[in-house]
């Protein structure tokens, strides 16, 4: 197999249902290193996105390639070593114990029989530290506040070791400080060579955090590139509805109503 | 895993508290024929020893023909409602699911009931277990087709479904029972409050193959069920093939009731009582759940069927009457902790 750049490459990727269009003619490129956010209005079609980037739906038109191959020519596990997803609800009805959720991440790496070793063990362990949940492992999920059970689910993600890793909303029901950690840690993973695309709702955070954004609008691909280019005020105020500019002493964008 | 020793030690005492069950379900009864005895008549038959040389035939007789096949009959039909009420509820991500609820031994009890009354069961001694097979299977699916939109399982169409086909075959069950002959009024009662009064090795053949063979298939999906309890999307980015497993998990499932139904009717709430009971016990991951629940099942059914045919002797009480005794209380219980948003067990 010839060497090809590691990406998810997006090429006119388009997905209706029952003759409505919820993604048209979508074009762009997820790569490692880098971090991209998803934006726009509530329907823009973000979520269903996600769902096709990691082959949850498939595409009515248009293709994902990635690493150079289809998305879909991937047998299931080797797919999932490669990309993770942190879906918008997570489901904790049943008492799984902490580390029993994030171990869940290891699975594609297992045999139908097989157990998850030491070494998984540590890893999950290892992943529950970095979302600040050291100690919980052996607690229930239920018991669990919805900013830590979203924290447990991103260690589940983490715990799947892939090269490329799409969030949706990831940082819905987190506290402040939590909500900085997770796009702290979601930004220094593209810096170790990890390709993320999340879907955020926080044009703040997304204009910090992110290398590049993408803006959907009904749809469409409206704008797609490095945040200070992106995030103009006409953009704000025709897609967003908002007005904001950006402060030239923090270098931050302020969104005001 | 971490909590090794402590699943093991559960094990133990479970398979112990299995034999111990069995020995004591043959020996009680409206004759009670001592432990020693009925442990002689065991190994007697199965050892071809001479273990059994002096017991009287009567002795013989209640152990080996009447007893015996019963006690493991309840206890194989125990192990296998209940491993198939632990699937269910993670298949559908649903604590009250069950295949008495779900209406599916209701489809498989029709199906037996026209098996046996247009005569096609002679044929071979599997047939009638394979219909009711069918019947489940076919009663599943309807279930589960009208319940799922767009991929999601809707938890309350599933279990308003699930009552209304029930009823439905049950329903049809009576009328075919009722115009085919005499004796109705009991069969009616035997299929619809099920039981395993008068069962023989034959029925317990019947039964014991598809639902062992079943039961140890669906070992190998302990982890597939444990990603489907995080949700769809969760599972299926963890690399499980959903709609392929999910066929299975039905078809594996389904064989399992039929069986059950075929030879024992409809037997409540088993399916219910015992996975959720094993949780509490030893936790949510499937690889231990299923066959804890297997042996706890198996464990419960012998003692509702002794307390059935004991506490009004001589006359016996439907074994479906004692689940449904214990069962909805149980289910009652459920139901209020949900609403208190506490989540299952």
């Amino acid at each position: 197999m010839q060497k090809e750049k590691q990406s998810v490459k997006i090429s006119s990727l388009s997905y209706s249902v029952n003759g409505k269009t919820i993604l048209a003619d979508a074009s762009f490129e997820v790569e490692k290193n880098k971090f991209l956010g998803i934006v726009g209005p509530n329907g823009a079609g973000k979520s269903t996105l996600l769902r096709l980037l990691t082959r949850i739906l498939s595409p009515t038109g248009g293709r994902i390639l990635l690493d150079g191959e289809d998305l879909f020519r991937y047998e299931a596990k080797e797919l999932y070593k490669k990309i993770a997803f942190l879906p918008q609800t997570s489901y904790f009805d049943f008492p799984l114990s902490v580390l029993e959720v994030v171990l869940t991440g290891r699975y594609p790496y297992l045999g139908i029989f097989e157990s998850e070793s030491d070494e998984d063990i540590k890893r999950a362990e290892n992943c529950l530290s970095l979302v600040d949940m050291e100690g919980f492992s052996q607690r229930k999920v239920t018991t669990l506040s919805g900013g830590e059970q979203q924290r447990v689910s991103v260690a589940r993600v983490l715990a799947q070791e892939t090269d490329f890793i799409f969030l949706d909303e990831p940082s819905s029901h987190l506290d402040i400080h939590h909500k900085f950690a997770l796009m702290e840690l979601l930004r220094s993973l593209a810096r170790k060579g990890k390709g993320i695309a999340a879907v955020l709702h926080d044009l703040d955070l997304a204009s910090r955090f992110c290398d590049s954004i993408l803006v959907l609008e009904g749809g469409r691909t409206t704008a797609l590139g490095e945040p200070s280019q992106v995030f103009s005020e006409k953009l704000l105020s025709s897609v967003f509805k908002v007005r904001g500019s950006w402060d030239t002493q923090s270098g931050n964008l302020l969104v005001l109503r | 895993m971490p909590t090794g020793k402590k699943t093991l030690s559960v094990y133990v005492i479970l398979a112990s508290l299995l034999v111990l069950v069995i020995v004591t379900c043959v020996s009680l009864g409206a004759v009670s024929v001592p432990f020693d005895k009925v442990l002689r008549v065991i190994a007697g038959k199965l050892l071809w020893l001479d273990a059994g040389a002096g017991v009287e035939k009567s002795h013989e007789l209640i152990v080996w023909n009447i007893r015996l096949p019963r006690v493991l009959l309840a206890a194989t039909i125990g192990g296998g409602l209940s491993i198939v009420g632990a699937v269910m509820q993670a298949m559908f991500r649903n604590p009250l699911a069950e295949p008495g609820i779900l209406g599916w031994s209701s489809g498989g009890a029709f199906f037996a009931v026209l098996a046996i009354y247009t005569g096609i069961y002679q044929q071979w001694f599997l047939l009638l277990p394979l219909v009711a097979f069918a019947g489940t299977l076919l009663t599943a699916y309807a279930v589960y087709g009208i319940s799922r939109y767009r991929g999601f399982v809707e938890n309350t169409t599933l279990l308003l479904c699930g009552v209304a086909l029930g009823t439905l075959f049950v329903s049809l069950t009576t009328f075919v029972l009722s115009v085919s002959n005499a004796w109705s009024m009991k069969e009616m009662l035997f299929w619809i409050m099920g039981g395993v009064d008068s069962r023989t090795w034959t029925h317990f053949g019947m039964a014991a193959v598809p639902v062992l063979a079943a039961s140890v298939i669906l070992l190998f999906y302990a982890k597939n069920l444990n990603a489907r309890l995080l949700g769809y999307e969760t599972a299926k980015t963890v690399g499980i093939d959903i709609e392929k497993t999910t066929k299975h998990l039905i078809v594996l499932s389904s064989l399992i009731v039929g069986a059950s139904v075929a030879v024992s009717g409809i037997v409540g709430f088993v399916g219910l009582i015992i996975p959720h009971s094993v949780r509490l016990l030893i936790g949510v991951d499937h690889r231990r759940l299923l066959p804890a629940s297997f042996i706890a099942g198996a464990i419960f059914l012998p003692l509702a069927d002794l307390i059935a045919r004991t506490v009004m002797s001589p006359q016996e009480l439907r074994l479906g009457i004692i689940t449904s005794l214990i069962g909805v209380p149980f289910f009652v219980f459920l139901l209020r902790r949900n609403f208190s948003g506490r989540g299952i067990a």
